[in-house]
């Protein structure tokens, strides 16, 4: 369990762009959503599927004191909380595809977590590496995929989240999606 | 290079994308003009755009729950129960409304049915939402819409069937009706009425805003989904964030707690009321301009609105600039027909005041009801004071004026006529008749303005601090026109005689204790003087009028009062002796009996006070004391004989043994005193039963049952004394009851419990009275220390807390005894924490932290940091808080320290202080600790 106030440091550090800091947070973060995964599946596991949105937040208001609840640390929470899940996911479906290949399946920490069908291991995979390549000159719009995509925000939570105007958070999307599909289908280049 | 063609090329595709597909490829052509790459790089990416359909749109882990979702997908079911579905009339986040008719009545009746926008199976919940769901039914008032029925969908979505209103949302019926000002609040008063209704059945609304409360066509508002909010929300864990994303509250009219996930009260709909409140009266949101939803929450949390007289002229003047073109038929946003100058006038202060108070970030800073809300715009609507604003000299002496509005116009002019008349009549060899009798008029006119001006005037502004110069002003005025008066009217008897009674009044005024300083007392004795000096040129030239003697008698008792006042006890006795017997001359002239009598009692009782009662500065002449009570209390009689039935002249007669009572206290007669408390008691008891409904009345028997426990105590009827104390504390713990907001029955209930500690301990029973001491303390602590009042008088926490360590000594356990008083000390200390303290106060504290008993209890370290305050408070011109803080330095190990300041404490003194050997010996003790 980490400190609350060693959150907040860290969070006010990522504000003055320390790097140690952001990785620091971001390994706290992968590591406690996955255990709140883990542990939300298994209480629910008859009743419910998952939903990172809602393990985003449990990791929010457990990490994050209440009385420390400025906007700038609430967004530079949830922009790496969407980087971490991120991360979570690509890794669960590299291992995923690796134990399809005959790796080793038993390794595997959260298998049982039926976080999302099979068939979309190969997309989501595809999708993690073109956004890598969007995000080089559009930073801005690929984590409003990253908040949309990988932890299911709505797009009035993104706007919050990155104090963006709706609107803007739309035509972000917009742009993303059209460029990312590009990227996809293969039938063009890099664009810039 | 890179980075600069990337951001072009974002920025053509959002250009072209969102234009109609013909019109795309011209745009897209001009925009890249030669830049074929450009073009390319666009045209691609609008292709992919195409085929983007639902491409990203679902999550990586798909949402399951419909939460964020409300609802869309819902199909239409045709029939709910008993009702048959007509059509979708809305949808928002706590779900779907439809309009339905039951139609297995007779008559159709029709209903709105709100549908929960996600299925919830749980028994407990289903337990819970059946509970509330009945309290909400319970709630029946002409302006809540009616839940009528609920239950759960086959699908299982709760759903709720309300009655349907047919009515446009306030704000929008407020500027299509282009209601005034007066119209809306009073609107707004009946929307108040009916949220307290609800608060009074033990729900809150939760989601006040103006989508939930509808104006019927005959103009009477019903609001909407009372506690709706929480019977249909009631199944879903969402923390406030996260409900606000949800979009199961408003941000926009929810409150900084609803916000921030705390507990939500009735306090959260006295929020949501006045940013409802400012909405209807600015036409604005006081956020309106934070579009973000997150930065609209920070907003909520941090920021304070501005004021809406402030915010109506800005957003006029935008509206009208931006209007011409957009919204050229509405009047603005607000729909009124006034203008926005005048408009912002009207709402400067007074409503400024209303809103921002209902709208303070801590619950606890806003108005405690909504009836206390609507309260403070019915005051404002009938010109009186309204709570909201801090009290001011130049608020009350608005609303005196707005009020009297025709009396201080009439003032000024009466007043200038009046000099005018007076002027031209003593200059004229030949007065008229008639301008003699117009010169009386007026002055008639100036007495009763004067008296209402300097009366009812002065008692809005008494209570005030810091008022000082405004009633300086109000004075001087006064003072000046008196001195032309006086000049100009010299011959005319009763016009000097008003003029003295004017001077008299403005004494009072001067030495009135809310504002006595040393010089307004000094004024304050010259216009007694002057007065006097009026009244005895009056009884020379008039020897046979009583009515000038009488007055003049009056002059020496006030002139009395200053001396007492001053200290000056010896002059002061022989003043009251002087008017005494003016007024004894009054008697023998046998003008008007009773205001003679009244003179009289008023002059025995300070003759009393002044020559021996230990309570007052006194001549130290006890037995003389005694004479005059006595002859105090022979009026007394008097006055109650002529008028028997008149309550108040047995209630003056209870004061009298209450007075000779407390005079012979300790001069060893128990009995005697013993003997005038109890019929002191007696006639206060009569009088209660007579008058129960007199708080007054009430109070003094309180008193005199305690008084009489005391001197029973002494004599040794203990089982009498005990029911006594216990009588006095029942009565002082129901004031404290029916006026949360008074002090003094707290202060009285402590004042008993240490009387009846007291006697305990005097009885050898430490144990029991030191629990009635720590139950004093501990009242202080709690109840006065959370009252809004600036100054206190901590002494009676001291001294229960100096005798509860007395008695906490001698007690059987005297450790759990220290226990308790250092917890007391605590308390206290978080109790002043940021509160504004008198260095005096702070400095008693501290030394009590000090010096207290048993010495476990002491919080030296505390001592210190409150006595350094004190210190810097008095910029270290304090001997008695430098004292302390030296002992505190003393007592905190730093012996150097507590040697220089208390060399500091000693140099301050005046030479001949009593203080200087206490203090010396104390820095003898500090000196040679440091040489060990």
């Amino acid at each position: 369990m980490h400190d609350q106030k060693e959150i907040t440091v860290l969070l006010k550090k990522m504000g003055e762009r320390d790097e140690q800091a952001v990785n620091k947070l971001f390994r706290i973060l992968y590591e406690e959503l996955r255990a709140i995964a883990g542990r939300r599946m298994q209480q629910e596991r008859k009743s419910h599927t998952l939903q990172a949105t809602e393990i985003v937040h449990e990791a929010f208001i457990k990490l994050i004191s209440q009385d420390d609840l400025s906007v700038m640390n609430r967004s530079h929470f949830f922009s790496i909380a969407a980087s971490a899940m991120r991360q979570i996911l690509v890794d669960y479906a590299r291992r995923r595809q690796a134990g399809k290949r005959g790796g080793n399946w038993q390794k595997i920490e959260f298998d049982a977590i039926p976080l999302y069908d099979v068939q979309r291991d190969g997309e989501l995979l595809a999708i993690d590496e073109a956004l890598q390549r969007f995000s080089q000159h559009y930073e801005r719009q690929s984590k409003v995929v990253e908040l949309r995509y990988f932890i299911g925000f709505t797009n009035e939570e993104i706007a919050a989240c990155l104090d963006l105007s709706l609107s803007t958070v739309k035509r972000d999307f917009a742009f993303a999606k059209a460029w990312l599909q590009r990227e996809l289908s293969g039938d063009e280049q890099n664009g810039s | 290079m890179e980075a600069e063609f990337a951001r072009h090329l974002r920025q053509i595709f959002e250009q072209v994308v969102e234009l109609p597909e013909q019109e795309q490829e011209p745009r897209l052509q001009e925009l890249c003009g030669q830049d074929e790459e450009m073009y390319r790089q666009v045209k691609t990416l609008l292709q992919a755009y195409k085929q983007t359909s639902d491409f990203l749109e679902t999550p990586a882990i798909p949402p399951q729950s419909p939460i964020r979702e409300p609802a869309t997908e819902l199909t239409i079911p045709e029939r709910l129960g008993a009702y048959r579905i007509i059509k979708k009339i809305g949808q928002g986040g706590m779900g779907v409304v439809f309009l339905a008719v039951r139609d297995d009545e007779q008559f159709n009746r029709r209903v709105a049915i709100k549908i929960a926008p996600q299925a919830v199976a749980d028994a407990s919940w289903r337990e819970r939402f059946d509970t509330e769901r009945r309290i909400l039914a319970s709630l029946e008032h002409p302006n809540i819409a009616r839940l009528y029925d609920g239950g759960v969908s086959e699908d299982g979505l709760p759903y709720l069937v309300m009655e349907y209103v047919d009515g446009l949302p306030v704000d929008l019926w407020c500027r299509r009706q282009g209601l005034s000002l007066h119209q809306r609040l009073a609107l707004f008063i009946k929307i108040c009425s009916a949220v307290e209704y609800a608060h009074q059945h033990l729900v809150v609304h939760r989601d006040i805003k103006p989508g939930n409360i509808l104006i019927t066509p005959e103009g009477e508002p019903k609001l909407l989904d009372f506690g709706v909010a929480r019977v249909l929300g009631a199944g879903t864990v969402t923390p406030g964030t996260v409900a606000m994303r949800s979009g199961l509250l408003t941000p926009e009219y929810a409150s900084p707690e609803q916000i921030n996930n705390e507990p939500v009260t009735t306090a959260s709909d006295v929020y949501s009321l006045g940013i409802l409140l400012y909405k209807l009266l600015t036409g604005r949101h006081p956020y309106q301009q934070h579009s973000t939803p997150d930065k609209l929450m920070q907003a909520i949390r941090e920021k304070k609105p501005d004021k809406p007289s402030v915010i109506v002229l800005t957003s006029e003047d935008q509206t009208r600039s931006a209007g011409r073109t957009t919204r050229p038929a509405e009047q603005g946003t607000t729909g009124f027909s006034t203008q926005p100058g005048r408009l912002g006038r009207m709402l400067k202060g007074d409503l400024d005041s209303i809103v921002l108070k209902a709208v303070r970030k801590e619950p606890r800073q806003r108005y405690e009801t909504v009836s206390a809300l609507a309260e403070d715009i019915r005051l404002f609507l009938a010109h009186r004071p309204v709570k909201a604003q801090p009290d001011t000299f130049f608020y009350r002496a608005k609303k005196y004026i707005r009020r009297n509005r025709s009396i201080v116009a009439a003032l000024s002019v009466a007043v200038l006529s009046l000099l005018g008349g007076l002027i031209v009549a003593s200059r004229s060899a030949h007065i008229a008749e008639q301008q003699r009798a117009k010169t009386q008029h007026h002055f008639e006119s100036l007495r009763t303005l004067a008296s209402s001006f300097l009366f009812d005037f002065y008692d809005e502004i008494a209570r005030l601090p810091g008022a000082t110069r405004a009633r300086e002003l109000v004075i001087t005025t006064a003072l000046q026109y008196l001195q032309l008066l006086s000049e100009e009217a010299s011959d005319d008897p009763s016009i000097m005689y008003d003029v003295a009674i004017a001077y008299e009044r403005i004494g009072g005024i001067q030495s009135h204790r809310y504002y006595a300083s040393k010089g307004n007392i000094e004024a304050a004795l010259d216009s007694y003087r002057n007065m006097q000096r009026i009244l005895r040129t009056l009884r020379s030239t008039h020897p046979d009028d009583a009515k000038f003697i009488y007055a003049l008698g009056w002059s020496h008792q006030d002139i009395a009062d200053v001396y007492a006042q001053q200290g000056k006890t010896r002059e002061s006795y022989d003043q009251y002796l002087e008017g005494m017997k003016l007024f004894l001359l009054c008697d023998s002239l046998k003008w008007n009996p009773q205001k003679t009598d009244y003179a009289l009692l008023v002059a025995y009782q300070r003759l009393g006070d002044t020559a021996g009662n230990p309570r007052f500065n006194n001549l130290g002449d006890r037995e003389k004391s005694m004479e005059w009570y006595q002859k105090m209390l022979a009026i007394m009689y008097k006055r109650q004989n002529a008028a028997p039935e008149n309550p108040d002249a047995a209630h003056t007669i209870s004061i009298g043994m209450e007075k000779l009572a407390d005079l012979q206290l300790d001069s060893g007669d128990t009995e005697t005193v013993a003997k005038l408390y109890g019929r002191a008691l007696t006639i206060r008891d009569s009088l209660t039963q007579a008058y129960p409904d007199n708080a007054w009345y009430k109070r003094d028997l309180a008193i005199a049952q305690a008084k009489t426990a005391m001197a029973q105590a002494r004599l040794g009827l203990l089982q009498q004394a005990e029911e006594n104390f216990l009588r006095a504390r029942a009565i002082h713990e129901q004031r404290i009851q029916n006026d949360k907001t008074s002090s003094s029955a707290v202060f009285d209930l402590i004042s008993v419990l240490t009387m009846q500690g007291d006697t305990h301990l005097n009885d050898g029973k430490p144990d029991k009275a030191f629990t009635l001491y720590a139950q004093a303390a501990r009242l202080f602590t709690s109840e006065i220390l959370t009252k809004q009042t600036t100054r206190i008088d901590f002494s009676p926490l001291i001294r229960s807390l100096s005798k509860a360590g007395q008695a906490g000594i001698s007690s059987a356990d005297s450790s759990s005894a220290a226990e308790t008083i250092s917890d007391i000390f605590t308390q206290l200390r978080h109790r002043i924490a940021g509160r504004e303290m008198s260095p005096a106060a702070l400095n008693e504290i501290a030394w009590a932290m000090l010096t207290c008993r048993p010495s476990s209890a002491r919080h030296p370290r505390h001592a210190l940091a409150l006595s350094l305050q004190a210190a810097e408070k008095s910029n270290w011109q304090d001997a008695n808080i430098l004292d302390t803080v030296a002992l505190a330095w003393f007592e905190n190990d730093n012996v150097a320290q507590a040697v220089r300041v208390q060399q500091d404490a000693i140099a301050l003194l005046p030479q001949d202080s009593q203080m200087k050997e206490e203090f010396s010996t104390r820095l003898e003790r500090y000196r040679s600790a440091l040489r060990r």
